[in-house]
């Protein structure tokens, strides 16, 4: 059919080359049409039963995934004071660039914060709060806060506290001030400091807010300088800053891509060149990649007809991926430019090219069974772009690659016998092997999407002091409680708290909970009520001993008889409920806010009301898992049970992939070739490729991740067809420029996507590893190990027969 | 002659008396008065005073007595320190201080942005310490009660009010400083705080603003 075509076409090339310019033409304004995603989520499973993406949302809520921090160290011969002056000064130094920045809790402190703290104390009580308050009504201790207060009364303070003094004698606001210490989550932080400072006291630590985005490489390379330029201008030298926040490992990636780019591309493109200049040697070659990249456009449009959005991600790599079909174009390129006999040559072409396509595209159909629509996009781009390049090389391509010094030409009839390979190759090959497949076994598959991100030694050191100094609160585990309405959120936070509360205490009865929780300060409504109860019986039961010793040890000191009928008074009246209101009218909004979701609005699955809980990943045990699954509208998320169930999801996903898409190919070859010595030779490049791509990785103790699985469907493709192109050409049924063709193609593979193993950003390394391990074994089978075979397949029959 | 006597006698006693029962006459605050307290704050770089604090509170049955120091220095450092009957007291430099008590090692640090009620005493001490009728107009209704030596009356307007009645402001008789505060409650309690051995424009050590400790 195509000889045909071919024939017809050759008198009208001027068309068909018109043709061919409208179809590139439309190709590139698809691909300027098409709206891209930047989205992470593409590559996040979606299928049923799998809750990454859920969890992954949920992630991106967490309080502190978007700030930057700033940890000032004090060497020892800095005093505190410098330390806390150069944290005020650099505070000062960068509030300009950010939307707010913070040196301290987010508590607008208010002059009557205690009289507020004292008002929802009643709200909030627990059994152990009041077991501190009968501590308080001791006869000494009572004396020695009355002789604080009469103290006090001296000072300018005492000026305007006189009246919260007389409420509040026995200081009982500062029993709900210690329930705000659930409010901070920097667990390691001197809690009775008003800043930000470490338990030793050498550490003070800035946190600034910034709307600029994560992922945007400018504006936040940009806020990244103007910090350190203020660290530069403002931070003495015994001090030491360290910078920790997001935007710094994009920086990172988007630094080392540059640097990458510029190696790579520099050592690929001499490459290239020497390829073209030693082997290709025409301009028209150029053709042999135009051809097969100008599919690209019509392929995203195709992407874009079966998904809502297309990942930016997924033409990145379908691009990358393009590279198999440039082995079609090389194949008409070489066997038609060197024949005199183009239809001839076309006619014994057409076969194994269409039964290397064929293969490539259903190996890339299985990814439509994956779980991350990302992997699907990929599928359907892959499976249109060899579709349409096989098509382009039998159509177009003939036409296009002219004729070269007729001394080169060849008839597919020249029977030109394949050089005899020795028997030391097969040897070598056999034993190359046998140490990849003792070593593949050890291959581990790495799902932690931070291994395919560039973190630095100085990010990575900075990370681990952040941790030491303030606790762990960039990687804490994240509970949250779900509720159609605040109040529904609030219980479950109630039930949350005592969970967790229960469980530490059994880990450790001496010490109090320690979780960052809202329920401290808010709980439910019914919380409240049971509190208020718990209050009402204890001054039942103590009030009159308090009267009498408030009286004695007041009137020893020198109050009078009526100086705390006020605080008397107070605790017979009917107390009212805290609310949301009554902590934002006391100065709590910001310390709140971080901890607190309220998309009742949204019609999203994430609809509602959710309070946040953190706790130390460490102590989210597998039994306090299990009790926190029995509590309803609870969702937890912790990032290292995270990057398990991604990496637990996508192994599983990909190692199927990898299954299916070498049975698909081994069903082919069958159907094919219908020989099983054919089929197994056919399938010796791939699975040496693969084989010593496992082992080699193995070896040297690389694990393997999502991208050395995209980039092995490369190997896949391309072993594919170096083994039906030589097989071809091994029993004659090919061309002899098919051995040139596969080396050819096999070193614009590696020149293209082995450079890139000089990378040093993981995503790229891995590609180029792969495709370095995996393209070099398949060719070198291919070239050497399966005309070896062969040919003493061939001449053990030959002997049978005679 | 004898009931001139008698009369002269009667003007005497009355011009003692009168003022003491509080019937003295206020005025509004005059531009001369503003021109005189702004001519003599001008002048003051530093101010060094020992205090007496007199507060007549309700809840005691007992009026508290106690002594200390004041220092300020323009443009913002000020120390109040209580040495009798308990050692206490802050420092104020700019926006942030320390303060201390006697029973506690070391002093702590504060700033005033995030502690309300120290900047409230804060704005109180510098606008006494400067004269810094601007503030005070802002805060307080003045009103003059004697021209010399000059002595106001300030009737808080917004935030002070719940607590406060009226404060009485007495400068001494080159208008410089001030010699005498005295602070009415909304409840009746009142503080009164006499400045003496008032030092004007002397050396102050930077040490005194810095923290607890006199070098």
């Amino acid at each position: 059919m195509f000889v045909t075509l071919y024939e017809l076409l050759a008198k009208r090339s001027g068309l068909l080359l018109l043709s061919y310019a409208v179809f590139a033409v439309l190709s590139v304004s698809c691909i300027l049409f098409i709206q891209q995603s930047e989205n992470i989520e593409s590559l996040l499973p979606d299928t049923a039963g799998t809750e990454v993406r859920r969890d992954f949302n949920w992630l991106q809520k967490a309080p502190f995934a978007r700030k930057v921090l700033i940890d000032l160290h004090a060497q020892p011969e800095v005093t505190a004071e410098q330390l806390k002056e150069t944290a005020l000064t650099l505070h000062g130094a960068v509030t300009p660039f950010f939307t707010k920045v913070l040196s301290g809790p987010p508590l607008e402190v208010q002059h009557n914060l205690p009289a507020l703290l004292l008002q929802a104390l009643p709200n909030l009580v627990s059994e152990n709060d009041l077991m501190v308050i009968e501590q308080r009504l001791q006869q000494h201790s009572i004396r020695q806060q009355l002789t604080q207060l009469r103290e006090q009364l001296f000072t300018p303070q005492g000026w305007m506290t006189k009246q919260q003094l007389q409420r509040d004698p026995l200081a009982l606001w500062q029993i709900s001030a210690g329930h705000l210490r659930h409010l901070n989550p920097m667990a390691h932080s001197d809690q009775q400091q008003r800043d930000f400072v470490s338990r030793d006291g050498r550490h003070r630590l800035i946190v600034a807010d910034t709307d600029i985005a994560i992922g945007d490489v400018i504006a936040g390379g940009k806020l990244m300088d103007q910090v350190q330029q203020c660290v530069d201008l403002y931070v003495p030298a015994g001090i030491t800053a360290t910078v920790i926040s997001g935007h710094q490992y994009t920086i990172a990636n988007a630094r080392t891509i540059q640097r990458d780019l510029r190696v790579v591309l520099g050592v690929s493109t001499v490459a290239i060149l020497l390829i073209f200049i030693l082997a290709l040697r025409s301009w028209r070659a150029l053709f042999v990649f135009m051809l097969p990249a100008s599919v690209l456009g019509f392929s995203a449009a195709t992407v874009s007809l079966f998904f809502p959005t297309v990942s930016g991600i997924t033409i990145g790599f379908g691009a990358v991926l393009l590279g198999i079909t440039v082995d079609f174009t090389l194949h008409v390129y070489f066997s038609l430019r060197h024949s005199g006999q183009p239809q001839q040559q076309l006619r014994r072409l057409t076969p194994p090219l269409i039964g290397g396509a064929l293969t490539s595209f259903l190996a890339f159909s299985v990814l439509l069974a994956s779980s991350l629509p990302g992997q699907r996009q990929l599928a359907v781009f892959s499976m249109t772009a060899i579709m349409l390049a096989a098509l382009l090389a039998l159509i177009v391509m003939p036409h296009l690659c002219g004729r070269s010094d007729k001394r080169h030409h060849h008839s597919c009839d020249d029977s030109v016998p394949l050089p005899q390979r020795g028997k030391g190759v097969v040897v070598i090959w056999v034993l190359v092997m046998l140490l990849c497949a003792v070593a593949a076994p050890q291959l581990q598959f790495d799902g932690d999407m931070r291994s395919l991100s560039v973190s630095t030694p100085s990010l990575r050191a900075g990370e681990q002091q952040l941790r030491q100094v303030w606790g762990n609160m960039r990687s804490s585990a994240l509970l949250f409680a779900r509720g159609e309405t605040l109040d529904e959120a609030l219980v479950v936070n109630d039930e949350i708290y005592r969970v967790v509360a229960g469980q530490q205490s059994i880990a450790d009865p001496e010490k109090p909970p320690h979780l960052v929780s809202l329920a401290s300060i808010l709980p439910s409504p019914q919380q409240q009520q049971r509190s208020r109860e718990l209050w009402h019986k204890f001054w039942l039961k103590h009030q009159q001993r308090l009267v009498e010793r408030l009286q004695q040890q007041g009137g020893e000191i020198g109050f009078s008889s009526s100086a705390f009928k006020p605080f008397i008074s107070w605790l017979n009246q009917p107390t009212a409920g805290v609310d949301l209101n009554f902590w934002h009218q006391a100065g709590f909004t910001d310390a709140m806010s971080g901890l607190m979701i309220d998309d009742s609005s949204s019609t999203s699955a994430t609809s509602g009301v959710a309070l946040i809980s953190l706790i130390d990943e460490t102590e989210l045990t597998p039994q306090l898992q299990q009790q926190l699954a029995a509590v309803d509208n609870t969702i937890v998320i912790a990032q290292g049970i995270f990057r398990q169930q991604l990496s637990q999801a996508l192994a599983h996903d990909f190692i199927r992939f990898i299954i299916m898409a070498l049975v698909v190919v081994v069903a082919v070859l069958v159907v094919w070739y219908r020989r099983l010595s054919s089929v197994l030779l056919a399938l010796l490049p791939v699975g040496s490729g693969m084989l010593f791509m496992f082992g080699a990785m193995g070896w040297f103790g690389l694990s393997f991740n999502l991208f050395n699985v995209i980039a092995a469907i490369l190997i896949i493709g391309l072993g594919v067809d170096y083994g039906i192109f030589m097989l071809s050409r091994c029993d004659g049924s090919g061309c002899q420029q098919s051995e040139h063709a596969v080396l050819v193609s096999a070193l614009t593979t590696l020149a293209g996507f082995g450079s890139l193993v000089l990378a040093q950003h993981p995503a790229m390394h891995s590609i180029g590893v792969t495709v370095l391990f995996g393209i070099s074994a398949a060719v070198l089978t291919a070239l050497c190990v399966v005309p070896a075979i062969y040919q003493r397949l061939n001449r053990e029959q030959s002997g049978g027969e005679r | 002659m004898v009931a001139l006597k008698w009369c002269l006698t009667l003007l005497l006693w009355l011009s003692i008396t009168l003022p003491a029962m509080g019937w003295t006459t206020e005025v509004a605050l005059s531009a001369e008065v503003t021109q005189r307290l702004a001519v003599a704050a001008q002048q003051v770089e530093t101010l060094h005073s020992d205090f007496v604090q007199e507060k007549y509170l309700s809840i005691f049955e007992e009026k508290l007595i106690s002594t200390g120091q004041f220092y300020y220095q323009k443009p913002d450092q000020l120390r109040w320190e209580l040495l009798e009957p308990v050692g206490s007291g802050f420092v104020i430099t700019g926006d942030s201080g320390q303060r201390w008590h006697e029973r506690i090692d070391g002093s702590e640090s504060f700033k005033l942005d995030q502690d309300p009620a120290m900047a409230l005493i804060a704005e109180q001490l510098f606008a006494w310490a400067k004269a810094d009728l601007a503030w005070i107009k802002q805060n307080y209704t003045i009103s003059v009660v004697s021209e010399q030596p000059i002595q106001l009356k300030l009737v808080p307007l917004e935030a002070a009010a719940q607590f406060l009645s009226h404060l009485m402001i007495t400068f001494n008789d080159s208008d410089r400083y001030v010699v005498a505060v005295e602070i009415h409650e909304s409840d009746g309690d009142s503080t009164r705080i006499n400045f003496n051995n008032s030092v004007v424009n002397s050396e102050i050590n930077d040490a005194i603003f810095s923290d607890r400790c006199l070098k």
